[in-house]
């Protein structure tokens, strides 16, 4: 109840700002926060990535397993998708089960990296009982908003950096690897909040607790491959329209953070 | 006896950990300490390498990240807030919850589950008393005090460093305290008293020993044991346990000062880098 | 063991503590305190457990044990003094405090004021009616064993932001004598006010610039010289030439402003409202909350104009 109430209180200070085409922290509606990726950040991991999206922290970390593919794609491996929000990271974060915060973020995530098929399932299959499951999981460390474009950072960077382990007569040989993970392509995301009228790419929390609604759009090249709308309000067409210009344009400067 | 560290040794001086088949039991002839040398090179009393931040987090009230070895640690607290839920909050003093966790991605073996496991919740009520016989509760009746604890990455004596940190993070927050704690943990392997177990150690070593100390009133707050061991043994160890106790809480320490002085950006260039 | 954290009012002052610029923290007496703490390092930092005195002094920020007084937070020292690094606010009567209205009940408001505790605004003998949301600066009343806050003489806070800061840094950005947060408003031309509950409202066109002087206030709190280094850094962001930082000889008799055209300055630490009231009775002890109880039934701050 706290933060709906506080939510209230920042939109109407928000709006005397949006007025003057002003963010609090001085942006432009389509400016990102300063973003940095760090490789390599959990070397236990089989990859793994860290990403600063302004104060926002979060790490991803790959592991793989051997279990049985799913009876529809006997010749695949399995991509397993998972964001944990730590309560650490927030004091709108409590323990205990995935909330449905957390649920949306994970399947968001999954949902882009699945539909550009940029990983090839099929190199991960060990043979026909076996395959190998692919835990793609974020750990949200710090938040101040925009969570869904820094999981999509860290789990893109994360991959890329992924080595398949060695597999003897179907179990892992944890520390040995067998080469890189075969990722064809680089997803992003731009996550959009509607205050007033206003579109403004990369909430800060502070933003986040006023908006009206919530567009997330996932792009490959110059293709969507993901969208995710979220909160109650409304958006128009020609809204979104403007909003995946904005997106496919911001694809191209993503991806040189994600590349380093 | 003043136990050493190995911060001064360079990563190229360390030898290259011999490779062990976790899986596999024990295997007769698995040698921990060779010469002298334990699987890592250190001597019975040199503590893995230990590095410790404090303030990395921004929105929690206090946080402290811990690298000790590989292992990789990290701690936020929030409060004191309202206590949730309600009917637990006590007129006494704060409620002091502990949490601690480990990423599924931390250890070098399976995938685990997110979240607490019996282990981890053994782990963060030992925590919890210990931290609650140090911290003032009484100064902020019906209010809660959480520490969260992530392990990001595992490699044994996670819980020495996870109480390190969260003593670091307590501090940041500015819960008033009557002292810090330090942790450390000793063990006896192939018949002898070392500090600071590392992983093949602790999972095949005959004893372990982890201990948290009031750091300048040097009480024992939180002790746990398994195996066998002598009294004099246990003399020994808790020597050892107590000269690195001092060493680490000057880390602790320095970390803390450090906030003062260290900007926000070389705190980012730091963390979770090797 | 004597563990006794005899909590003072007010949030420990960084600049030397005079009874009349209220800093709230009992002077100890001279004979009972060591000219210097334990080292004689100065400005060094101590920590929770750290021996500061090796004699019995009770301020914020330590605890008794023995003969011999320990830290229980983060601090620094300062001369013969301690600067808390970290630290909580302690709600005391007569501290002027900033929230939002969460929520409207029958008999009253319940105001969110970033703290663990909860307070409330009685509605009666209120002339105006709130609103869910609605920023308020007010006076504490009371505060009850369980630490739950009565609230009095509310004022709205319109059109103006609200940012949080650590309450023990509340002194610097008030002051001596309220110098840094005249120079503030002057400089900038901002209406700001401080609560003793670390928020700060400010509103006015140069709202980024108090930003920024802010939290240059927050990052070096514990540093020396810094009304010095904020005014230069105003100066040279707004181009006024020529100030020097404005103080108040005397509290005004209140702890926020109390006409309209006065942009108040706030409680900040230790201003209390009728201060120059309950100075006059000094004689009773000094500011123990136990020694202001008897009087507080009988004593009407002077004066009241708010929101006419």
């Amino acid at each position: 109840m706290m933060v709906e109430v506080l939510g209230a209180i920042k939109k109407e200070t928000l709006k005397a700002f949006l007025v003057k085409q002003e963010r609090f922290d001085g942006r432009k509606f389509d400016e990102y926060r300063p973003i940095e990726i760090q490789q390599n950040a959990a070397p236990n991991a089989e990859g793994s990535a860290l990403v600063h999206l302004g104060k926002s922290q979060v790490l991803c970390g790959i592991k793989f397993g051997v279990g049985a593919p799913y009876a529809d794609t006997p010749d695949e491996g399995v991509l397993s998708t998972m964001v944990e929000l730590l309560p650490l990271a927030s004091f709108t974060f409590e323990p205990g089960p995935p909330s449905p915060e957390a649920i949306e973020l994970g399947r968001v995530v999954d949902r882009g990296i699945r539909s550009a098929k940029i990983i090839d399932m099929g190199k991960l299959k060990i043979d026909d009982e076996h395959v190998l499951m692919l835990y793609l999981d974020m750990y949200v460390l710090d938040h101040d908003g925009n969570l869904f474009d820094a999981c999509t950072m860290a789990a893109m960077r994360a991959l890329l950096d992924t080595q398949l382990p060695k597999v003897e007569e179907g179990k892992i040989i944890f520390g040995e690897h067998t080469g890189k993970l075969d990722v064809s392509g680089i997803v992003t995301t731009s996550t959009f909040a509607k205050i007033d009228g206003s579109l403004l790419l990369d909430p800060t929390l502070d933003e986040q607790l006023a908006m009206d609604t919530r567009l997330t759009i996932g792009v490959m090249g110059d293709k969507a491959v993901s969208m995710q709308k979220g909160l109650s309000g409304a958006l128009t067409r020609e809204e979104l329209f403007q909003l995946l210009d904005i997106a496919k344009a911001k694809h191209g400067e993503l991806v040189k953070y994600i590349n380093l | 006896m003043m136990v050493s560290s190995m911060n001064q040794v360079s990563e190229t001086q360390n030898p290259k950990l011999l490779k062990v088949d976790f899986m596999a039991k024990k295997k007769d002839g698995l040698k921990l300490i060779v010469d002298g040398k334990r699987l890592d090179g250190r001597a019975a009393d040199q503590l893995r390498p230990v590095r410790i931040e404090a303030h990395v987090l921004n929105d929690a009230n206090g946080s402290a990240y811990v690298e000790w070895g590989k292992n990789r640690v990290l701690a936020g607290v929030y409060g004191p807030q309202e206590c949730i839920p309600k009917h637990d909050a006590s007129p006494y003093g704060a409620l002091i919850k502990c949490r601690y966790t480990m990423a599924s991605f931390c250890s070098l073996e399976e995938h685990g589950r997110s979240g607490p496991n019996r282990r981890s919740i053994e782990i963060s009520k030992v925590m919890t008393d210990a931290f609650k016989s140090v911290i003032f509760t009484e100064y902020y009746p019906k209010t809660q005090i959480a520490v969260f604890v992530e392990v990001l990455q595992s490699d044994g004596g996670t819980r020495c460093a996870a109480i390190n940190a969260a003593s670091v993070a307590l501090v940041d927050a500015g819960i008033p305290m009557r002292d810090m704690v330090t942790a450390v943990a000793f063990a006896k392997v192939d018949d002898q008293i070392v500090i600071d177990a590392a992983k093949e150690e602790d999972n095949f070593g005959q004893a372990d020993v982890p201990v948290a100390i009031g750091a300048n009133s040097k009480e024992i707050l939180l002790l746990q044991m398994d195996g066998i061991l002598s009294k004099e043994e246990m003399q020994q160890g808790m020597e050892y346990a107590y000269s690195a106790a001092e060493y680490l809480h000057r880390l602790q320490k320095d970390a803390l000062e450090r906030v003062f002085t260290t900007t926000a950006q070389e705190k980012k260039e730091t963390f979770l880098r090797m | 063991m004597d563990e006794v954290h005899a909590s003072l009012s007010g949030v420990q002052s960084s600049g030397p503590q005079t009874g009349v610029t209220g800093s709230g923290v009992r002077d100890p007496k001279p004979e009972t305190l060591d000219p210097r703490p334990q080292t004689s390092d100065h400005n060094r930092i101590v920590f929770p457990g750290d021996k500061v005195w090796s004699t019995p002094v009770r301020v914020k920020g330590c605890y008794v044990s023995g003969e011999a007084t320990y830290a229980s937070v983060l601090s620094q020292t300062s001369g013969d003094r301690l600067v808390l690094l970290r630290g909580f606010y302690d709600p005391q009567p007569g501290d002027a405090v900033i929230g939002y209205v969460s929520d409207v009940k029958f008999s009253g408001y319940n105001v969110e004021i970033f703290q663990p505790y909860h307070a409330f605004q009685s509605s009666k003998e209120l002339r105006f009616e709130y609103s869910l949301g609605e920023v308020i600066i007010a006076k504490i009343k009371e505060v009850s064993e369980t630490r739950s806050v009565d609230l009095e003489y509310p004022k709205q806070l319109k059109d103006g932001r609200m940012l949080n800061v650590e309450p023990f840094k509340v002194p610097r950005i008030v002051g001596r004598k309220n110098s840094m947060i005249n120079s503030l408003k002057d400089l900038t031309g901002a209406e700001i006010y401080v609560g003793a509950n670390g928020v700060v409202w400010f509103s006015g066109k140069n709202s980024s610039l108090v930003i920024k002087a802010i939290n240059m206030i927050r990052e070096e709190a514990h540093t020396t010289g810094l009304t010095e280094r904020v005014v230069k850094f105003l100066q040279a962001e707004t181009g006024i030439e020529n100030y020097t930082p404005r103080v108040d000889e005397e509290p005004a008799g209140g702890s926020y402003s109390r006409s309209p055209g006065d942009a108040g300055s706030g409680s900040g630490e230790g201003r209390r409202y009728g201060s120059r009231d309950r100075y006059e009775h000094r004689e009773r002890g000094g500011d123990r909350p136990r020694d202001r109880g008897g009087d507080r039934r009988s004593y009407k701050p002077r004066g009241q104009g708010y929101r006419r």
